[in-house]
Order: C-alpha cells, then sequence, then structure tokens
C-alpha cells in the first residue's frame, strides 16, 4: 500500500494564500478555522530583511498521537496511512486538539465535530492532487507515496535536506520542507504582536513571547491562524470535582480498613464521592461538543485512549461510591470492606489516570511527566480530606478520623507545594515550550493567580491553618476554613494548569 | 505507481463523479459538469473550471483549468473563491432605481423593461440631438477584449473612459516610446535575470501566470533582482532586494546600464543596428561624427555621473549590490526579463522616466524577442475581430483628452469631476461598470460632489455585482454576473506564447446541457442578475430600435438578417472567422469552434510566439515607392515609416515613426519635453532630499496591492478574513523617533487633509517612507445596503466651504444571513480610505496619477478615533489647478492634439485627431 506524504518547497512558496482558500472551498471550511494556512514571520533589520512563508498542513504523523487520545476511534489510519477523521463518530471531546504538537485539528462550527486536513483523501482517490497541491500557483508543494522509490517526494526525501515540524515530538511526520527556517518552524520562537499587517489578530495565545522593541530584527509573527484552545472551565471543574470524589473515597477506604466505622465513612463519604463523580460526569457531558453522543465513549472505545480508558474508571468509581452508599444505609459492613478494598485501586487509578490523560495531550509540554500524575494525588489527597473535613460538619465521626484527615490535608498540601515550586520555580525547563508555560504562570498572564491563588490560598494559608489548628489538637472547626480555602486555591492551581498548558503557540 | 493527475481528464468533464467532501469517509458521489469560463477577478484571465452539480445546477467549488495556457490550471486565492461571490449575503439581485435625492439611499425595484426603455430613451434623444459627447461608459478593469469598445463604436461614441491613468499609464508610456507596444510580455520561465520593479509575486499585471514563471525561472537558476523600498513578497523572494528611495530608481537602472556600457558587456551589434543613435547624435551632438563609436562615447558622457557610488548616494541601496545586480545583468545576457507596471513608475512624477530607463536595460542587452527575455505584448496577445466592426468615432471628446495632455497614454479619467467642475461638459448619461471611481480615484470627495450633482450628470447608471461607494450615488443600480455568469473573451500577455479566453456563464451552459431551453443568461443567473453583453445588445435595440439611427444592424444577427443577435451567434461567428486555427482543430474533434470554446474554455493560438517581427525582411512589393533616409535609415513610403534599412536589408523595424528602438524620443522633442527626450534620472515630486524630516514630513507610499484582494470588486468572507485591514508601515527608526509603538493611532496629514489609522512597525521598509495598502477602507452609508462583512459605517458631515468630514459609526459586526459564517466574522476594523486625503497629481506627460504623497505623520490625538478622515474639496482644487499648470497642451509640430502614432483605447477617425485652433507648437 502507498505512504503518502508531502514536500513543500519553501524556496518556491509565495505566501499567496491560494492553498488556504482551495482547501477552504474544496473542503466547506468555515471563517475561523482552517485545515491549512500559511504562516508568515518577519525576521532581519533593514535593509536585510526577510519575511518567510510556512505553509501547514497536517503531518499525517506515523505514530499520530490525535489517533491515540481519540476515545471512540474517530480518527482512523487509512491504509494509505492517511489519517481520517469519521465525524459521524466523533463526540467533541477536543482531545485530539490537545495532542496534536501542530494545532492542525478544530472544531467545525457547522459540524461541531472535529476536523483536519486528511490530504484530500477525497480527491486521492480519484487519482487527484490535493486541492492545496493543484491550485499552488508555483507548484511548491509535492504530493506522493514515500514508500515509492520512483515518487519524486521518495527520491527528494532521501536526497535533499529537509526538516519537520517539531520532530523532537517523535510522532514522525509526513509533510517535509526544503529550505525552511527556524524561527519559522519553531513556534515558540518568533514573538508574537497584537496586531497583523494585514489585520488583527484572531486568537493570540496567551503565552506567546511580546515583540521586543529593542529588537527589531528578531524574528515576528505576521500572520497565524491558531486555533482556539479546546480545553477550558468545564475541564478545570472536572479536575475539582474528581478530586473531591476519588480523594474522599479512597481516604474513607483507608479509615473504613483502619476501623473507622463512623457514619461520615459508612456513608457521608461514599455519598459525596458518588455525587461528586456523578457531577464529575456531568462536566465532562457538557464539555463535549455533541454531548447526545456521550455513550459512544463506552460503546465505541479506543483502548489506547486514557480518554476511554478513564471513563471506564471514572464509571467504576461512581458505581463503587454508590454501592458503598447503598451498603452504609444497609449496614452491610461486610460488604463495605470488600468495598473499600477495591476502592484503594480503582480510586487511585481514577485519580492517577487524568496525569496520564493529559501527558497523552502530547501539544503541551507543561503537561508531560510524571509530575503532573504524583500532584494529582496530591491534590485529590487534599480534596478528598477537604470534603470530609466538610461533610464531617453534618455526619457522625470520631476525632481521630479528623486528626487523620487535617494530617492528610497538611501534609499533601505540603507535597502540592513542593511538586509546584520545584516544577515551576526551580527545575530548568525541558523545552522552550515548556518554559514559554511557566513563564506565563510564574511571570505572565497567570502570575496573580499562581502567587496569590495556587500558592497562597493553594499552599500558605492552608499550611498555616492546619499548623495551628495542630497545635491545639485539630479542632474541626479550625481545619474546616483550611480545607475551603485549599479548596480554593486548588481550584486556581487546576485553572492554572488547565489554561497555561494550553496558553503556548502550537503553530 | 499512482499518478495523480492535478485535475479531472477534459474527456470526463461532462460526466464527472466526485466524491462529496463534507460528508466524507462516507463516500456519497456527486455527480458534476464541469465546464471552463475565465475568471473575472483580476486582468490575468486565468482559466477557470466550474463544478456544476447536475441535480442541483449549484457550483460547488471552482478550480484552475489545465487547458489553459496562461494560468495551467493554477489560480490564486482570488479566483477560487468566486462561489464566495456567488453566494454573497450582500449581493445586489435585482435592478434598483433610486428614489429622492442621489445618494439619499431610497431605492426601488424596477423591471428591467423599464430600465431597458428609459435608459435607451436617453441616450437615442443625446444621439438625435448630437449630444453624442454626452454619453460615457467609464470602466474599471474591463475584463474583456473589444466588446464594449464596438458597442460605443456602434453608437458613435468617443465616450470610452478607464481607469488607467491611475494605474499603469507611465509604466506604458516608458515602454511605448521605446518600441511602439504598450507594455513588455516578459518570458520569465527561461531568464536568467529577472529585474521586477513591482511586486509581481503577489500582485503584478498578471499576478498568477507570472508569479509562477518568475518562481519557474528563478528555480531553474535565473537571478532576481527587485527594487521596492518596501519588503513586499516579491522582494522577500529576491535574490537581491535593493530598497531604494522611492522615485530614485532610475539611478540604479542608469548606474546598470553605464556599467554595461563602460565594460563592453552589452550587445553592441543590436545597438548598433536597431537604435535610432544617428538621430540622438543629430539632435543632441551635430558636432561629433555620425559614427557608432561616436554615439558610444557620447553615451558614456551622457550618463557619466551615473557611478554606483553616485546611485547609492541617490538611492540609499549600496553601491556593492548595484555592482551585484549589474553583473547579474551582465551574465544573463538576451535572458533577461523585466517588468514594471504599477509600483514605482505609477507612483511619481516622471515615473514613466523609470519604465524608459529599465527598458534601455532590455534594449541595451539586445533581449527583445529572445528566449528569457522580453516579448511585446502584441505578439503575445490574441485579440479576435468582432462580428460587424462599426466606423470609429468621429469627433474628439474633450473630456476624456483635453489639450493639455496631448501624450497621456490613456483618458483622464480621474480629472473628470474637476473639468465638469470647471464647466469643461456636461453628461447626460454616465455608466459606471464594475468600477468605483469615488473609492479607487485620489480626491473622492470631489468625486461624491459630482456625482451628486444632476446638473453636472444626468443619469448615473451603475453596472456592478455588488453594492460600492459610486452605486450608492447612481439613479440606476444594475446587478451584472460574475465570472460564471457572462460571456467575454480575453486573452493577456502572459507568457511567450498566444491564447484566446472564452468566459461563459456555466448554469447556462449546464441547464443547456441538461436539454432546458435558455434564450438569455439572466434566466440562469440568480434574481434578475443579467450578463452585459446582452444588456448592451437590448440596450441598442431600444436606442435604434426601428434601425433609423444605423445602430441596430451592428447588433443583429449575422445569420438571421433582421434579428437580435444571440450570445451564440456573436462568439459563434467570431471563433468561425476570426480566430486562426481554431476551426481546424474544432473540426478536428467534430465540433463546431463555439463547441470547442465552450468545452475547452480557450485556445491556444500559439504555443510560442517571440517578438521577431522587426527582422522581417521587406518584400520588393512593399519596397516599390519606398524611399530610405539616407542619415537614419527609415524606409518611407507615401509619407509614412514603414520599415528600415539595417546593413543594406531593408527590414520592417518596430512600430516607431523612425521603426527604430527611440532612445531619443523625437516625439517627446517636438511636443514640448526636449529635456526629457532620452532616458533619464528625475526624481518624483516626493524627492527624500526635499523631504524635511525633522518636520516629520514621510514619503508615503499608498499604493501596493496584496494577493488576496480583488480591488473593490466584492469583499469575499475567506479572502476578508486574511486581509482586512491596512495599516500605515513605518519603520522602527521612525515609530521610535515619533514616539509610535505597534497598534498606535497616527495621523497622516496630505495636503488636503488627513486620516487616522493604526502604525504597524516593521524593519521591511526604508525609514523615511511610510506605506499603506490601497485595497482596504471600504465604507458604507447605509446600515443594511453594503457589504456587511467588509465595510465600517461610515456618517460624512459636509461644510458650506468643502470640508468634509468622515466618522466611522462602527467597524464591520457580526450579522445573521442565509450563510452562518456571517455570524462568525471576528475582524472589525477595516481599514482606512487613505485615496480621499490626495489630491490628484497628474504627470503633465503620461496623464498618469502620481500616487506617492508628501505627508506628516504623527501620533494621533486624544479626538482622533480610528477611520477618521478630513478633507478640504477647495484645496484639492487648487492642488488640482497648480498641477494642471506643469502640462504643455497641444497642438503639436504638425497641428494635431496628440501623435498620429499615439493609440487610444478606442481610436477616433484621423481628421479628430487635428486640433481645431491654436497654431501648431513650435518645435523645441
Amino acid at each position: 500500500m502507498p505512504n503518502y506524504g508531502f514536500v513543500i518547497n519553501l524556496k518556491m512558496c509565495i505566501g499567496c494564500h491560494a492553498c488556504t482558500i482551495a482547501c477552504k472551498s474544496e473542503h466547506d471550511i468555515p471563517i475561523g478555522v482552517n485545515r491549512c494556512w500559511v504562516k508568515t514571520v518577519e525576521k532581519g533589520n533593514f535593509p536585510d530583511t526577510q519575511r518567510l512563508f510556512l505553509p501547514m498542513l497536517c503531518n499525517q504523523c506515523e505514530e499520530a498521537p490525535c489517533m491515540k487520545i481519540c476515545p471512540t476511534g474517530a480518527l482512523f489510519r487509512r491504509r494509505d496511512g492517511i489519517v481520517d477523521l469519521n465525524g459521524d463518530s466523533c463526540i467533541g471531546c477536543k482531545a485530539c486538539m490537545v495532542a496534536c504538537p501542530f494545532d492542525q485539528i478544530f472544531i467545525d462550527p457547522n459540524t461541531r465535530t472535529a476536523e483536519k486536513c486528511n490530504f484530500c483523501a477525497n480527491r486521492v482517490e480519484n487519482q487527484l492532487q490535493p486541492s492545496c497541491v493543484s491550485v499552488c500557483p508555483t507548484e511548491c508543494r509535492i504530493f506522493g507515496d514515500l514508500d515509492d522509490p520512483a515518487s519524486q517526494v521518495a527520491q527528494i526525501v532521501q536526497r535533499e535536506t529537509f526538516t519537520v515540524r517539531k520532530p523532537e515530538k517523535g510522532t514522525g511526520p509526513k509533510v517535509f520542507y526544503l529550505g525552511a527556517d527556524t524561527s519559522a518552524m519553531q513556534p515558540e520562537v518568533a514573538a508574537r504582536p497584537f496586531m497583523f499587517k494585514e489585520g488583527q489578530v484572531h486568537l493570540r495565545p496567551l503565552g506567546a513571547a511580546e515583540p521586543d522593541p529593542s529588537r527589531p530584527g528578531d524574528p515576528r509573527v505576521d500572520y497565524d491562524m491558531p486555533h482556539r484552545k479546546p480545553w477550558g472551565i468545564d475541564l478545570v471543574l472536572y479536575l475539582m470535582l474528581k478530586g473531591v470524589s476519588t480523594g474522599a473515597l479512597l481516604l474513607a477506604a483507608v479509615l473504613w480498613l483502619l476501623g473507622d466505622r463512623s457514619s461520615l465513612i459508612a456513608i457521608a463519604a461514599p455519598l459525596v464521592a458518588s455525587l461528586f463523580s456523578a457531577a464529575t460526569a456531568g462536566v465532562l457531558i457538557r464539555d463535549l461538543e455533541h454531548p447526545e453522543r456521550f455513550l459512544y465513549i463506552l460503546t465505541r472505545p479506543n483502548w489506547t485512549s486514557w480518554m476511554a480508558r478513564g471513563a471506564f474508571l471514572l464509571t467504576a468509581h461512581g458505581a463503587l461510591g454508590g454501592l458503598w452508599f447503598i451498603a452504609g444505609l444497609a449496614g452491610w459492613h461486610g460488604l463495605i470492606t470488600w468495598l473499600a478494598v477495591l476502592t484503594l485501586p480503582v480510586a487511585l487509578a481514577t485519580t492517577a489516570y487524568t496525569g496520564f490523560l493529559f501527558a497523552q495531550g502530547l501539544a503541551r509540554d507543561l503537561w508531560q511527566g510524571t509530575h503532573g500524575t504524583i500532584d494529582l494525588l496530591a491534590q485529590a489527597a487534599i480534596e478528598g480530606a477537604a470534603g470530609l473535613l466538610l461533610a464531617s460538619l453534618v455526619a457522625g465521626h470520631t476525632d481521630d478520623t479528623i486528626r487523620f484527615l487535617g494530617w492528610t490535608l497538611g501534609l499533601a498540601t505540603a507535597m502540592h507545594v513542593m511538586i509546584l515550586v520545584s516544577e515551576h520555580l526551580i527545575t530548568p525547563s525541558p523545552t522552550l515550550h515548556h518554559e514559554l508555560a511557566v513563564r506565563a504562570i510564574v511571570q505572565g498572564a497567570f502570575r496573580r493567580m499562581f502567587w496569590w491563588g495556587a500558592l497562597g490560598l493553594g499552599g500558605a494559608v492552608p499550611l498555616a491553618l492546619v499548623a495551628v489548628a495542630g497545635a491545639f489538637g485539630f479542632p474541626l472547626a479550625a481545619l474546616v476554613p483550611a480545607a475551603l480555602i485549599a479548596l480554593a486555591g486548588g481550584l486556581a492551581w487546576e485553572y492554572i494548569w488547565v489554561e497555561a498548558g494550553q496558553s503556548v503557540p502550537l503553530s | 505507481m499512482t499518478e495523480f493527475r492535478t485535475h479531472p481528464d477534459p474527456s470526463t468533464w461532462d460526466h464527472y463523479v466526485d466524491f462529496e467532501s463534507t460528508s466524507w469517509p462516507k463516500k456519497d458521489r456527486r455527480h458534476y459538469w464541469i465546464i471552463p469560463s475565465i475568471c473575472f477577478n483580476c486582468e490575468s484571465a486565468c482559466g477557470i473550471l466550474a463544478y456544476v452539480d447536475k441535480d442541483t445546477l449549484e457550483i460547488r467549488k471552482i478550480e484552475g483549468n489545465p487547458v489553459h495556457p496562461g494560468s495551467r490550471g493554477r489560480t490564486c486565492a482570488k479566483g477560487v473563491v468566486t462561489p464566495n461571490q456567488l453566494e454573497d449575503p450582500d449581493r445586489i439581485l435585482y435592478p434598483l432605481r433610486r428614489t429622492g435625492a442621489r445618494g439619499g439611499g431610497g431605492w426601488e425595484r424596477v423591471s428591467w423593461d423599464e430600465v431597458l426603455d428609459a435608459i435607451g430613451a436617453r441616450i437615442r434623444t443625446a444621439i438625435v440631438e448630437g449630444r453624442r459627447k454626452e454619453v460615457m461608459y467609464h470602466v474599471g478593469r474591463p475584463g474583456e477584449d473589444g466588446y464594449v469598445n464596438r458597442v460605443l463604436q456602434a453608437w458613435g461614441l468617443d465616450g470610452h473612459n478607464s481607469h488607467t491613468n491611475v494605474c499603469s499609464s507611465s509604466a506604458r508610456l516608458g515602454h511605448f516610446l521605446w518600441c511602439g507596444a504598450d507594455r513588455p510580455s516578459p518570458d520569465y520561465a527561461n531568464a536568467r535575470c529577472i529585474l521586477l520593479l513591482s511586486s509581481h509575486l503577489e500582485s503584478g499585471h498578471y499576478f498568477n501566470p507570472h508569479a509562477q514563471r518568475i518562481i519557474e525561472g528563478q528555480t531553474r537558476g535565473a537571478t532576481l533582482i527587485v527594487i521596492d523600498p518596501r519588503l513586499s513578497n516579491t522582494s522577500a523572494k529576491a535574490d537581491l532586494w535593493m530598497p531604494a528611495n522611492p522615485g530614485t530608481e532610475s539611478a540604479i537602472i542608469l548606474a546598470i546600464a553605464k556599467w554595461l556600457i563602460e565594460n563592453g558587456k552589452y550587445n553592441r551589434a543590436f545597438v548598433r543596428s536597431w537604435v535610432n543613435w544617428q538621430t540622438y547624435l543629430t539632435e543632441c551632438h551635430p558636432d561629433l561624427p555620425l559614427t557608432f563609436d561616436a554615439f558610444e562615447g557620447a553615451l558614456l558622457g551622457e550618463y557619466a555621473q551615473f557611478t554606483p557610488e553616485y546611485a547609492e548616494s541617490e538611492t540609499g541601496v549600496a553601491a556593492h549590490k548595484i555592482i551585484e545586480a549589474a553583473e547579474a545583468i551582465a551574465a544573463a545576457g538576451t535572458a533577461f526579463a523585466t517588468h514594471s507596471w504599477r509600483a514605482a513608475a505609477s507612483g511619481h512624477l516622471w515615473g514613466w522616466q523609470i519604465t524608459r530607463s529599465l527598458y534601455f536595460l532590455v534594449v541595451l542587452l539586445g533581449a527583445i524577442g529572445e528566449p528569457g527575455g522580453v516579448n511585446m505584448h502584441v505578439d503575445n496577445k490574441f485579440v479576435p475581430k468582432h462580428p460587424m466592426t462599426p466606423p470609429p468615432p468621429e469627433y474628439w471628446n474633450e473630456l476624456l483628452f483635453p489639450k493639455e495632455f496631448p501624450l497621456a497614454f490613456h483618458e483622464m479619467s480621474f480629472l473628470l469631476p474637476h473639468f465638469l467642475k470647471e464647466g469643461r461638459g456636461t453628461l447626460d448619461t454616465y455608466f459606471t461598470r464594475v468600477y468605483n471611481p469615488l473609492w479607487t480615484n485620489p480626491d473622492g470627495f470631489t468625486w461624491m460632489e459630482m456625482l451628486q450633482d444632476e446638473t453636472k450628470i444626468g443619469c448615473h447608471i451603475a453596472l456592478t455585482p455588488f453594492w460600492s461607494e459610486t452605486a450608492w450615488f447612481a439613479d440606476y443600480v444594475l446587478p451584472m454576473g460574475l465570472g460564471t455568469e457572462r460571456h467575454d473573451t480575453m486573452s493577456q500577455e502572459t507568457h511567450a506564447g498566444r491564447w484566446l479566453g472564452f468566459r461563459q456563464p456555466v448554469k447556462r451552459v449546464a441547464m443547456g446541457k441538461r436539454g432546458t431551453a435558455v434564450a438569455a443568461t439572466h434566466e440562469a443567473n440568480p434574481g434578475e442578475v443579467w450578463e452585459e453583453s446582452e444588456f448592451w445588445i437590448a440596450l441598442s435595440w431600444k436606442i435604434d430600435p426601428d434601425g433609423t439611427l444605423g445602430i441596430r444592424t451592428f447588433f443583429e444577427s449575422p445569420y438571421r438578417p433582421g434579428q437580435m443577435i444571440t450570445m451564440d451567434e456573436y462568439y459563434g461567428w467570431m471563433f468561425e472567422n476570426s480566430v486562426p486555427g481554431l476551426p481546424e482543430a474544432a473540426k478536428a474533434e467534430g465540433r463546431t469552434p463555439l463547441e470547442y470554446m465552450r468545452k475547452y474554455g480557450v485556445f491556444n493560438v500559439d504555443e510560442a510566439a517571440y517578438s521577431k517581427a522587426y527582422e522581417k525582411t521587406l518584400s520588393a512589393e512593399a519596397m516599390t515607392g519606398a524611399s530610405a533616409n539616407p542619415v537614419t535609415g527609415t524606409i518611407e513610403k507615401g509619407g509614412t515609416a514603414v520599415g528600415l534599412m539595417v546593413d543594406g536589408l531593408p527590414r520592417a523595424g518596430f512600430q516607431t515613426p523612425s521603426r527604430r528602438l527611440e532612445f531619443f524620443s523625437t516625439t517627446l522633442a517636438e511636443w514640448g519635453w526636449a529635456e526629457h527626450a532620452i532616458p533619464k534620472y528625475a526624481p518624483g515630486h516626493v524627492y527624500w532630499r526635499t523631504l524635511d524630516r525633522a518636520a516629520n514630513e514621510f514619503d508615503l507610499l499608498p499604493n501596493f496591492r496584496l494577493p488576496t484582494l480583488i480591488h473593490t470588486r466584492s469583499p469575499v468572507k475567506s479572502l476578508y478574513e486574511i486581509s482586512h485591514s491596512n495599516p500605515l508601515w513605518i519603520a522602527t527608526p521612525d515609530a521610535s523617533t515619533l514616539g509610535i509603538e505597534m497598534g498606535d493611532l497616527v495621523k497622516v496629514t496630505t495636503r488636503i487633509g488627513h486620516f487616522i489609522t493604526r502604525a504597524w512597525v516593521t524593519e521591511g521598509l526604508r525609514p523615511g517612507v511610510v506605506a499603506m495598502s490601497h485595497h482596504l477602507g471600504r465604507w458604507r452609508l447605509h446600515e443594511d445596503m453594503g457589504e456587511r462583512s467588509a465595510s465600517a459605517l461610515v456618517r460624512i458631515a459636509r461644510s458650506g466651504d468643502g470640508r468634509y468630514e468622515m466618522k466611522q459609526v462602527h467597524g464591520v459586526r457580526p450579522f445573521q444571513s442565509a450563510d452562518p459564517d456571517s455570524g462568525r466574522v471576528w475582524w472589525s476594523e477595516v481599514g482606512v480610505h487613505q485615496n480621499l486625503t490626495f489630491p490628484v497629481q497628474p504627470d503633465p506627460v503620461s496623464g498618469m496619477h502620481c500616487w506617492h504623497q508628501k505627508v506628516t505623520v504623527e501620533k494621533a490625538g486624544p479626538d482622533d478615533r480610528y477611520g477618521d478622515v478630513m478633507v478640504d474639496t477647495a484645496e484639492s482644487h487648487r492642488a488640482y489647478l497648480e498641477w494642471m499648470a506643469k502640462t504643455r497642451p497641444a497642438p503639436g509640430p504638425d497641428g494635431t492634439r496628440r501623435p498620429m502614432w499615439f493609440d487610444r483605447p478606442l481610436r477616433p477617425v484621423a481628421a479628430a485627431y487635428r486640433c481645431p485652433d491654436g497654431p501648431p507648437r513650435k518645435p523645441s
């Protein structure tokens, strides 16, 4: 079978946007979104100034992160190597947009499903070149079979010096550029102004570097059409709600197994966990572009996707919570013990999978690595402890339990703070993308929320309150404010984590 | 190995089955007729294919036509968007007549019958009463060759007005004076060096066909040199970018010319044979011997000052770069291609001298008619004869070619409102056709005054697919078809070949294929949109219903005497009778010539065509009764120059009075411009040395174009999404001096007013220059009538002394329409209409409006708002009078208004060239 790819000779591209428009026409793409477009960058001091053009389209990656993360298998690979999309299976979760390091996927406002370049598979099957190739005045784009040694693309890729976008992501892009310049290829290098030479900036990533007026010759983006960041407040709420749910049940399981038979643990904790896991599912469904299709995630699961895996974990976790609550009401303590034993791995996994899910968002360097997962566990402990402390206001409990929850709140907060400080203030960034995200957090758009919210409300204040409470033997009345403030601070951090992670330009 | 085609093979065009992309990966099959046409969105005349759905007759998409030799299956962004134009929610679909005051905004729908009756009667009365000169047709980019000229000729009118003097007249004149053809046809694809004074890789005259060949040439090893003060996309692709001070381009070019001569790197034999050096020596150096050596010496003396160092001091471009350019040009030899169209030539007083200098290089290299060199457009453009040629008009319209501008290359179109203001005439019936003079020309408020004055213009008819600033001030707005809704023929000199393109209403053609009888294109078009070709025929019949005026006969069928000619008959006749090779090619396929053109949309007249006619040896018969001038070698017969003796052989030579390439222009000398008789460096009206930089004076370059916009013709959502505003480019050091940061509002003050826009700070511009694209800044006076996705709603206030103030009420806003995209419009600022603040600045020779403006730039004040425009039209009229004072009026040495060898777009009879008054000018 063929293995299709592109070569784009940038020496020949004149930045005329014919490809952009031909693509829009072929696929009826609305305004505001693009399957392909041409970014321009200006660099150099007069008269040694240069303008660079970079046509962008889907790389149809060998290891396509969009396919991996798609929970329903709507994104699939054709036998000719093209990554295609079946809109009918798409639930609009936008995970693919989180995963694509190239900003090549968007939600089509007409269909409300994901959309992306598919090398014009509909034309390719008719032995026609993709429309951007057919239209190009200067023939700077060459399309063909990379596995056919006689094809022009194969010959160029073998002989010439080429570049691909973001090779470090290891996705195996199949669009090869000749004559590319780093300032255009690497989206973090060129500064992003607040206007372009031919109009307004549609969407400017918050974490993009601003032009430095004292260095006018530095590369600057002249035109680009990034897509809207996929995830927003629903995902922030998801993190918080799920943290409370899994954290509460996890702590309850530990306490139950340690012998706590109070109504807090038998009834209130599973009730909190169930309600919050239902709310978690609710915000997740609300975030879908096609909420009516939410069951596809269970009926057509793609097992490589942490979103699909998570959906099953979340269901299992919700079911455990529900059963536990019923058992608690019914007084079936033997069953609760079994449920608590099951809860330990399930709630842990339900907490942790989000870290893997975010890390599957390959585009976002902030979310890569294991610290995110560890931090999620810490946050779940904080949020679960806080949830149980608040529930203790109405549910029967023991002082030991409160002490345990107080210690948990304090230790987990300390751990969370240590992770934040080490990851964002101490450890050097592994990539420029990560550095921009961290800069946005520490010095940029999110700095107030970070210092006052995440570290202040989410760290220093609850730690101080817990310490004071500890000095007085952990009275519940003293821990409740700490719990509330920790929850607020946690929410601030979750907001930053979601938003800053997506604030760096990808194109 | 799978071979991928660029397009479906023509054999499948009548039954093409395509997978619908929007429901992919389901394999929904849609059935199409693929019907070719010609793009209507610029003058390149690229071939397009319309995919017409067999079930719905909807045009699903537009692609390039692979059979078309000029565009070779490719289009630019503007071509592809034709379906967006067809479905534009703000399109005008029915004829409208104004109610209330002109420009007051009252409109009523009328029937085409009423329209034709009323306008036909008006024009008939004007003709019968001997007021032909009060009927005028004013066209922007025509998009067709010869059709309307023939109509006007049939009506007996000298009434063709164009936009050329705000576009390319200086570029044309500079070329024409050399060789008698008004523009070059560079063979970019085969060139070894390409020198551009235009931004051909983004706009150019012919953008897509030329851009593809320039890059093809560069890819094959040609050196691309661009002279432009601005980092255009073309400059960006150049191997050598020379950002000269605006208006000083000739200094670089003449330095290169001198370098070629003194280093012996020029084509001495060619120059000796074909250039009128004898005349130069006789006129300028009568003391020197009449030898080529003497000429060479005189030439070096003439341009002695043009050292690379001097050129550097004038232009700001480093001397070593100039030498590098000269070496690349010398190395190219005859494979040297060059072009200048709008940029420098259109910008400056004496801009035509820039073109003239540029072609001096072509002449020095002998690159005329050589592979990789420069052809004359006449050899690469094919204009067929239309049926039944009417006689030329018998009078001279002074509103078009006033005697102040005997050498104006085209009509003095942009001065029309001043002419009317001065009482030089009035217009009874004035057609503007897909043309927006109020917006496009300088001094738009004076246009607005003229259009509003019913004593100056009796009836203004706007033929247009869309609302425009001009159409708002019309009496009738008549909707006309777009590129897939009309018939036209068109050809352009896109490369070293010749072709004829056929534009056709594709839906009408499809209905024909389906078996639906269609008598007229409007039956297939949306609403009541007509095509112009049928409109002119119907109107001509209304003007002369009984044939007594001798007009109707030109609009009768050549096949059915006395019946109205149909489109099939008109173009059928043309393709049968005046396109060499077409009937044979059609016959070989078993088609009629018309069927062939409907099938392919184009005919390749010549695969390769190089301008070698000048070398043709005159036959003995042609030489009978002819005699050669012993000094110049010019062969004359019956008082007309017909050829040239070269090395003892009679050759055809060039279409100039001397039949030579005219280094020394006798015409210029005789018509009062002796100081400009040879290629010369003459800094323009905005010269950097005279700018008071301490007083924040700048040279405003207002005439650059973008590859994504269609002049004022149509705002298209997907193009506006990319390009929607025209901030002021300002160089970093200048911005920093003025305390201006990116995005700040700035006030730009011209002689007659000012405007407020945003600053875009860049390193891609020569300091001292500011630049602004001429495309944007569209406005409308009514919330719902106008292009809502592309224009700002404005209010215009006039004070008694002719001062106008324009304020934006709001920019673009999302709106609801049948197209859901209307609600998604995300841009709001759509540019500022800078041309309003420009006085007219006619070049006294070419008549070209000299676009550059001396301006002052400052940070905007607290009361200034984006889009504010203030203009004093009294001052603009004073500026007009000052520029008029620079002219040197007719008559010429032979008592004519204009040299006989200077053509006109619609040439009247020879007798009309005679000047009725005034003594002949003494030769200077």
